[in-house]
């Protein structure tokens, strides 16, 4: 019975739990079939679907926060990566390590590419290493990114993503800088530019730009289209008051991968912070979330759907949480949205109905 | 004199009650029961003394509130550690942040503080607090801790300027400009910002050099005449600071970061923190007391962990390139060292990952002129 | 230490055998407990001869004086404060000497050299009297007065003020306005349309502040009546019992019902007829409410209690302003208002009893001393170079003046004289002491200040110095109303004063202004292009032209050492005479001398 459509107006919130530890990442693993989230006290923990019951921490956790998860459905694993400079391969029904790696600079984010031969991993030292998926090992490591911003920052890649048929692996940064290579050479074949998303807006005490230091922000989220014709980058854009928080509001541009030309450019209205994760749902509708907020303030989230042919009315529900990650269910009728409720120690999770339109039932 | 006179007078109230630097009397409290090394430095390092040995004074600041968690005490394994591991460094048994590898290398060479407690006195950025070592107050312009070590420790004839402050980059703006303090303007700041010189440098071109300095003898030759008819001291020290100015200008060189050796320069490498650490040596160097390094937007609300990160990047390799050269070139015996900001930044994490603002707890460190090298200073608990 | 001689005392009539002192002081005295009526009669009493100044230009004149009795009186409680015997005062100032001072000290700029020459040239005996009069019945001593006064309310960079406060700051100088009255004005800031709200704004300004309590309570105090109790705050003083954190919230206490509303797009201020002062001391948790309290103790009649008000029309305002919070003026009982709080308000809130009001009624008051002393005491540091009380806002009773009686006579005559600022002025300015020197006496250290031997070198203040500069680089020239002078020439006069501001009360040089002399593009364009460099160059002899610039600067003739240095530094430049004029001027104007009043 799985959904092949859903209507964004329609949506609405099924269960909330909340957990000891706030959640960095999440997937819904299909070997195990439980939503599974990698926490800021570096530890796995695995729930029931659908009735988000029953949290199962893993035997084993990594040393600091679990920035990344991704599900290995063909080998029936899943793989971690901490910011304790490790990538750890686990059996998901067992709840047990069964290899790691260590990495030379901090991993920020991971990918696997959908035929599975291919695990992307990013990192603050800016390179995007791939790995053979079963073994570990290192196949090839490609720099290429700009080392600093334009303030004199050393930069970060901070996502990755595999296209469907796993011919490129786009890689986006610190500076907005998305490179979109072929993953059998490294040869880069678009040099993107999200700078939209890089925020060094500062004014001065009359309230005027004055080219200040500061800065924030980076190309925090990459997907590609389920016909691989466009690539969705995400971030927080419009940052007008620098505040020091990150209190822009969320982004989307378009790139037609085709001429590596942008298609089309959405900032939400209200919704503040990084636009950090997204999932495409069978229908073709994105769904995507994230979070931020006022200084000072706890923090706030967002879950919102976007229709690439109607890119300029973006579907929004302001949460109370500040999401991390976003999976969606085996039967497509679910997302879960995984993140922290004001504090980064109060774990939160959450799924939400994708009901059917009233015409398909 | 009645020793009342004055006594309710707060501008005078700030200045006899604290020694030089005052055990960080700059209204910190401080765990006391370690301080032994720095009460010692305290009370023999009285200006006069300190004027005779030619002190100078670094202070760097991390203007919008550096996290201590991120940077001197780190907390890993904490919830509200973050996501940073600690590292052991040159000090058996004291760990630093993972952050600042290189700065763990050199950690003894400073006494890290990390019970600086400032929360009576400024919890946000409006607050000079941490500038002046109280509270602000409307009426008063209280002076800075550099200008009352520009008063107390340079001599009044230097060539150079005798209190240089290197902004950055912008100012942050957040923090109010510290106005001319009742010190007076002589031991106000020469600011030189984003690495500009200041203003009115170069000689216009319609006045020839030769111009410019028999006109600069006409003047002197004036002044001195009605001075010694009138026995003026603030006619003297008028006249002596115009003729100052060419003094000042001839160390134009000396102010601009572009003329340091080339060799330094690509050691420093090109952040801004790092060249104006690389400037301050160069001023101490040449016999400027005291220079005040003001970094900025250390001011995480938001994303913390990635702000932290990349601002303690470029703070580890400007400090320890600066600290290197001061011992190289012999300057830590009588050069003090401070790294500090305004407060911390809360242990709590806000779910958009923001560490605010934290003057209960938090770490400054210091070095030079006989601190006590890899010594601790935190609460017992 | 040595025994201070008081002019009452029996000390001082043996040694200092002189019955005119007596008289004067007594006399004085008498003027100001009988008022105006009998000055006439008394002052023909006290003709006497013997000025101890009895160098070139005494001004003798002002014995016969009858708004000048205070005048000798300065002087005899001065010199009754000598040591000994063989003190010996400076002579008094040579008439260059003093019409530069007297110009820059009544109407804030240099004498140009037409007014020099006449003064110089001048034979009439009287002829200081005559020039401090024409100076202070003048267009320009309210426009300099006022000046002092913005600077010494508002704050040393305020200069130049908004329009409407400049506007009725001089036009109440030139009209004579007493203190009392002026300060009156200030503090009770009633709403005014535009043109006529510039009393208002001192308590505008103060309220605007970070922290407006603490902003207007501290100045207020320290301003208008001489004390900073800013420590009392928090906790006791000391040494001063009686300054304790009640003093200083008593005082505050007058203002925390004070706000500022916007009406028309102009900051207003409106009062609240309710609302608590409330603090806590060093060392201590409590909360405590202040009570109105003037610092010497007194209390305002109180306020009656609250009238009781039905429960259905509190709910019913507060149904009316949901958004309001618990302490909004909105919800505050209308019938203790003459005009009370409203959301969108044309005027602004005035409770029917003001704590404001209170204040002023109290305070503004013959006999409350701080408040005739602390302007006194100010004004007589604006002519003499110090306070009779130093620092200026610590009059309190640990602190005692330097001439208790001096500044008690000259508190008690300006109040019994309708607070009149002018006289204050014209008899510190026709004294004796006032008049002297400020050529070094010969031998060893100066004496000490306090001693008024000699006159004192005080610097230019930063307004002074900005339209010192201006006249001498010729941009005034006597053609021009002094008001339409300093209008055209606003943006200059603000650029001078922000950079001769030094920060401070304390004179302080700093090497920024000294580049600025030395370098800045548009100080040298005032020099090239003020018009007196073209009048130097208008001299073929060179000793007239060195005359004109010095006549012209420095209110003075050269010596001939300086006329040599001069005419060498011109020979040497006979390729480039304009260049050379500049740099004269130049030195001439970035010369000590010209910093200072002397």
């Amino acid at each position: 019975m799985n959904a092949t459509s859903f209507d964004p107006a329609k949506m609405r919130s099924l269960l909330t739990v909340s957990h000891t530890s706030g959640l960095f990442s999440g997937i819904f693993d299909p070997t195990s079939q439980r939503f599974i989230g990698g926490c800021i006290d570096g530890s796995l923990v695995a729930w029931n679907y659908p009735a988000l019951d029953s949290p199962t921490p893993f035997g084993w956790r990594h040393r600091s926060y679990v920035y990344a998860l991704a599900a290995l459905p063909q080998h029936r694993e899943i793989v971690s990566a901490g910011l304790d400079r490790r990538l750890v391969w686990w059996d998901p029904v067992a709840a047990t390590p069964l290899r790691e790696v260590m990495t030379s600079a901090r991993p920020l984010n991971l990918a696997v590419s959908p035929d599975e031969q291919r695990l992307a991993v990013v990192d603050d030292d800016r390179w995007l290493h791939l790995y053979d998926t079963l073994t570990g090992k290192l196949l090839a490591s490609y720099d290429g990114h700009p080392m600093m911003t334009a303030k004199l920052k050393l930069s970060s890649i901070y996502s990755v993503a595999f296209s469907p048929d796993s011919q490129l692996v786009a890689t986006g940064d610190r500076t907005g800088t998305v490179l979109v290579r072929e993953v059998a050479t490294g040869k880069i074949i678009h040099t993107l530019d999200a700078k939209q998303f890089y925020n060094d807006y500062a004014i001065d005490a009359e309230g005027k730009p004055n080219g200040g230091e500061h800065e924030l922000g980076g190309a925090r989220l990459l997907i590609f289209s389920p016909d691989g014709k466009t690539l969705v980058v995400g971030g927080m854009a419009d940052y007008e008051y620098n505040s020091a928080a990150t209190d822009g509001r969320m982004g989307f541009i378009g790139f037609e991968l085709e001429k590596g030309e942008a298609i089309f450019k959405t900032v939400l209205p209200k919704d503040k912070g990084y636009l950090q994760t997204a999932v495409f749902h069978p229908n073709g509708l994105l769904l995507a979330a994230g979070g931020g907020g006022t200084a000072g303030a706890s923090g706030v989230g967002t879950l919102c759907v976007l229709d690439l042919a109607k890119s300029d009315q973006p579907t929004a529900y302001p949460l109370e949480a500040t999401i991390r990650a976003i999976a969606l269910s085996a039967t497509h009728d679910q997302v879960i949205l995984f993140g922290m409720l004001k504090t980064a120690v109060a774990g939160h999770v959450e799924t939400w109905e994708l009901p059917a339109p009233a015409d398909s039932t | 004199m009645n020793p009342a006179k004055s006594l309710c007078n707060p501008r005078i109230h700030s200045m006899y009650r604290r020694h030089f630097m005052g055990t960080l009397g700059w209204g910190m409290s401080a765990a006391v029961a370690n301080f032994n090394s720095l009460t010692g430095l305290c009370s023999d390092l009285r200006a006069d003394n300190v004027r005779k040995d030619d002190k100078r004074v670094i202070i760097l600041y991390l203007g919008g509130g550096a996290s201590q968690m991120e940077t001197w005490d780190p907390k890993p394994g904490q919830p509200t550690g973050g996501p940073y591991g600690a590292i052991p460094t040159s000090v058996p048994g004291l760990h630093i942040s993972e952050l600042l590898p290189r700065m763990a290398q050199r950690m003894h060479h400073l006494a890290v503080v990390r019970s600086v407690d400032n929360s009576g006195i400024s919890s946000d950025h409006h607050g000079t607090g941490i500038h002046i070592g109280r509270k602000n107050e409307a009426a008063v312009q209280f002076p800075t801790l550099a200008e009352i070590c520009t008063k107390e420790l340079v001599l009044a004839d230097t060539q150079v300027p005798p209190h240089v402050e290197l902004q950055v980059w912008d100012t942050f703006r957040f923090e109010t400009k510290h106005g001319m303090s009742f010190l007076g303007s002589q031991y106000a700041p020469l600011v030189l910002t984003g690495g500009k010189r200041p203003p009115d440098m170069d000689r216009l071109p319609a006045v020839s050099e030769m111009d410019h300095a028999d006109r600069e003898a006409l003047r002197d030759y004036l002044s001195r005449r009605f001075e010694q008819s009138r026995g003026a001291n603030e006619a003297e020290s008028y006249s002596r600071t115009n003729g100052r100015a060419r003094g000042v200008m001839a160390c134009d060189e000396l102010l601009d970061v572009d003329r340091c050796d080339a060799a330094d320069l690509a050691r420093y490498g090109p952040t801004p923190v790092a060249r104006h650490c690389l400037l301050a040596r160069r001023l101490v160097e040449a016999g400027v007391g005291v220079v005040k390094i003001r970094d900025t937007w250390w001011d995480t609300h938001g994303d913390n962990f990635e702000g932290q990160r990349v601002k303690c990047a470029n703070l580890d390799h400007a400090l320890s390139h600066l600290i290197d050269d001061l011992v190289d070139r012999g300057l830590m015996s009588h050069t003090l060292l401070v790294v500090l900001s305004e407060f911390g930044r809360t242990p709590d994490i806000s779910a958009s990952l923001g560490r605010n603002h934290w003057p209960k707890a938090w770490s400054v460190v210091m070095g030079g002129c006989g601190i006590q090298g890899g010594d601790l200073w935190q609460d017992e608990c | 230490m040595t025994t201070r001689h008081r002019p009452n005392s029996l000390v001082f009539l043996a040694t200092r055998s002189s019955i005119r002192a007596v008289v004067l002081c007594w006399s004085a005295i008498l003027v100001s407990l009988l008022g105006s009526a009998c000055r006439g009669e008394t002052s023909t009493n006290l003709v006497v001869s013997d000025s101890p100044s009895a160098a070139s230009g005494t001004p003798d004149s002002v014995l016969a004086d009858a708004d000048a009795t205070l005048a000798p009186m300065i002087d005899q409680w001065i010199s009754a404060a000598w040591p000994d015997t063989t003190a010996t005062p400076a002579p008094a100032a040579n008439d260059a000497e003093f019409v530069r001072r007297l110009y820059l000290d009544l109407v804030g700029r240099l004498p140009l050299p037409a007014e020099q020459k006449s003064f110089l040239s001048d034979q009439a005996p009287l002829k200081r009297r005559e020039l401090v009069d024409r100076l202070l019945n003048g267009e320009e001593y309210p426009i300099h007065f006022a000046n002092q006064l913005t600077t010494h309310l508002l704050g040393r960079t305020a200069l130049p003020a908004p329009k409407e406060w400049t506007d009725w700051l001089r036009q109440s100088l030139t009209h004579g306005k007493g203190w009392h009255t002026i300060v009156r004005e200030i503090l009770s800031a009633p709403p005014t349309p535009k043109d006529e709200s510039g009393p208002a704004e001192f308590l505008v300004r103060k309220l605007s502040s970070n922290d407006p309590l603490d902003g207007v309570t501290r100045d207020v105090t320290r301003l208008f009546f001489g004390v900073d109790m800013q420590c009392a705050r928090c906790h006791t003083h000391p040494e001063i019992p009686e300054w304790e954190p009640e003093s200083y919230w008593g005082m505050a206490a007058f203002f925390n019902r004070s706000y500022l509303v916007e009406i028309d797009g102009r900051k207003v201020v409106a009062e609240r007829a309710r609302g608590e002062a409330v603090y806590t001391p060093a060392k201590s948790t409590d909360k405590i409410t202040a009570e109105p309290r003037f610092m010497t103790g007194v209390v305002p009649p109180p306020q009656e209690a609250p009238p009781t008000e039905a429960e259905e029309r509190i709910n019913a305002r507060k149904a009316l302003y949901p958004e309001a919070k618990l302490d909004d003026p909105l919800l505050d009982n209308p019938d203790e208002y003459a005009v009370p709080p409203t959301e969108k308000p044309t005027a602004p809130s005035r409770p029917l009893y003001s704590r404001r009001a209170a204040l002023i009624d109290m305070a503004i008051d013959a006999n409350n001393p701080y408040f005739s002393r602390a302007i006194v005491n100010r004004a007589w540091a604006w002519l003499m170079g110090q306070g009779l009380v130093e620092p200026l806002d610590q009059l309190h009773s640990a602190n005692s003046p330097t001439h208790p009686e001096l500044l008690d006579a000259l508190s008690e005559d300006f109040a019994a004289h309708n607070y009149d600022l002018r006289r204050l002025v014209r008899n510190i300015a026709l004294s004796d002491t006032y008049q002297r020197s400020s050529v070094r006496l010969a031998g060893g250290e100066p004496p000490p200040r306090d001693l008024y031997l000699q006159a004192q070198v005080r610097p230019l203040s930063e307004y002074q110095m900005a339209v010192a500069t201006l006249g001498a680089a010729g941009l005034m020239d006597g053609s021009q109303a002094r008001a339409d002078f300093e209008k055209a020439n606003t943006d200059r006069i603000k650029e001078l004063v922000l950079r001769f501001d030094t920060g401070s009360d304390q004179f302080a040089p700093s090497l920024a202004l000294s580049l600025y002399l030395a370098n800045n593009e548009s100080f040298a364009k005032i020099i090239a292009e003020g018009g007196l460099v073209k009048r130097l160059l208008d001299n073929n002899d060179n000793e007239e032209l060195i005359r004109t610039a010095f006549a012209s600067v420095l209110s003075r003739a050269p010596d001939a050492d300086e006329v040599a240095a001069l005419r060498y530094y011109l020979a040497a430049r006979s390729d480039r005479r304009e260049q050379a004029c500049q740099q004269i001027v130049w030195s001439l104007l970035t010369s000590s001398e010209f910093r200072f009043n002397h």
